[in-house]
């Protein structure tokens, strides 16, 4: 029930974002409501129950893959984290 | 471009590489539970289970809001549904939640009551409109993932001026079910795998308690195996270190402060009360009730709906089960009397609840 998931703004009206998920096979609309920030075409929602609940960080997703590859490198400095 | 990103949260050669560094940290017996249905099935459905180091046991708590309403709400919902000019709207995973005698909402529906299964609470909001002379009333389940988007459903009913939309709050908070586990010696837990979308809502702050008052580990995790070895390998390091610590390790959807709109918007129509789960009773402050200002979107007040503690489901062991101290097939139940296709126990109704996952995924 608490399942959410990301979609990539197509374009918003009246504070609705409709939004591509599937890879495209599907559009929802997610209302805006509770997000703090408009969020712009292209960008991904973390959406759940027909509202949006966060705009996804690319760069922190980056961040942490980059993280994980120094993790799991065997290199002895790597204590990436932790 | 796509999610690109995304997509290196499953790579395999990545997972190995964090699972070696994990079984290097491990200091002993690490038992952690994770509170989030997509986290059970996520640990399942990729594998992850079968291929965690020895020591490092998994339980699935109570992080199923469907496996957690407690048989006298789905009582409440039943008997509301018989009511006339009445429409229950609800999630579809509700459906076929048992409360006592085996009913449930689909059979109460199947003998006429007027039950709508929606996918978002605003469109009740539409159903309200269309049926005039109907109260719509919207069950209220969930955690703090989705009481903002049920508080925000009230406030457009309220500025439509709709005076025949309800709803039945019964969400429930996660940080005090968390408290209830640490404090029942019975619990033996080192870890918590923190809810991912609850987390955007409510941040890490709520927390902090896990490692301050407790000295156990808590960590914000995504989905992916990748975002759940890390988060074991951080547990891991940290307990090995002798530093308890509540982390957020998905800032790609969680920020440590939260969704600040979305909780102001959920504070403002709903207040902390007592809530009773099922299997683990009642937990105070767990819950989430109208405030004064919005009273009259209240069902229950309406109503006159009363959630009290009943006798468990007979022979059903989902209390055990929500508290990690029984595994689901250590139920004398499981694949016999209790199928996903003859559900005995909510357990085993939900696709995110634990017994369902076991039955799904052929554990032991
Ligand atoms: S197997 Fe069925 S009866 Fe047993 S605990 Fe799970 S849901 Fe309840």
């Amino acid at each position: 029930m608490c399942l959410a998931v990301p979609a990539e703004v197509m374009s918003i009206e009246d504070g609705v974002a409709t939004c591509r998920v599937d890879q495209g096979q599907t559009t929802i609309r997610a209302s805006l409501m509770l997000l703090p920030e408009t969020p712009a075409p292209g960008e991904f929602l973390i959406v759940h129950a027909g509202f949006a609940l966060r705009v996804l960080d690319r760069g922190q997703a980056e961040e942490s893959i980059r993280l994980m590859r120094r993790t799991a490198c065997p290199a002895p400095d790597a204590q990436a984290e932790g | 471009m796509g999610l690109k990103i995304l997509e290196q949260f499953h790579d395999a050669e990545l997972c190995r590489g964090v699972l070696d560094r994990l079984r290097q940290e491990l200091d002993g017996e690490l038992r952690f539970m994770e509170v989030c249905g997509t986290h059970t099935v996520s640990i399942f459905q990729s594998g992850l289970r079968s291929l965690l180091p020895e020591g490092i046991v998994h339980l699935s708590g109570p992080g199923c809001p469907v496996c957690v309403t407690h048989e006298s709400e789905v009582n409440a919902f039943i008997e509301l549904a018989g009511r006339d000019r009445v429409i229950i709207a609800t999630f579809g995973d509700l459906m076929r939640v048992p409360g006592n005698r085996g009913r449930s909402l689909k059979l109460a529906q199947a003998e006429g009551g007027r039950v709508k299964v929606l996918y978002s609470p605003f469109e009740a909001l539409a159903l309200a409109r269309q049926n005039p002379n109907h109260t719509v009333v919207f069950l209220g389940v969930g955690f703090e993932t989705t009481a903002p988007a049920v508080a925000a459903t009230v406030k457009m009913a309220e500025d439509q001026n709709l005076d025949n939309f309800r709803v039945l709050a019964l969400h429930k908070t996660v940080p005090p079910a968390l408290g209830a586990l640490l404090d029942d010696p019975g619990c033996n837990i080192d870890a918590f795998i923190l809810p991912g979308h609850v987390s955007t809502i409510i941040g890490t702050a709520p927390y902090g308690f896990i490692a301050e008052r407790y000295g156990k580990q808590g960590v914000v995790a995504g989905f992916e195996p990748l975002d759940i070895l890390r988060a074991l390998l951080f547990i891991a390091r940290r307990r090995r270190q002798g530093r308890p610590e509540v982390a957020n390790l998905y800032r790609r959807v969680v920020a440590d402060q939260g969704n600040p709109r979305a909780l102001e918007i959920m504070y403002e129509v709903f207040e902390p009360a007592d809530a009773l789960w099922r299997g683990l009773g009642l937990i105070p402050g767990s819950g989430l009730a109208f405030r004064q200002r919005y009273a009259r979107f209240d069902a229950g007040r309406e109503f006159g709906v009363k959630v009290q503690e009943t006798p468990p489901l007979p022979g059903c062991r989902c209390g055990e089960v929500l508290k990690g101290k029984l595994n689901p097939n250590q139920c004398p139940l499981f694949e016999k009397a209790c199928t996903p296709a003859k559900p005995v126990g909510p357990c085993m109704v939900s696709t995110e609840g634990s017994c369902a996952a076991y039955y799904k995924y052929q554990v032991g």
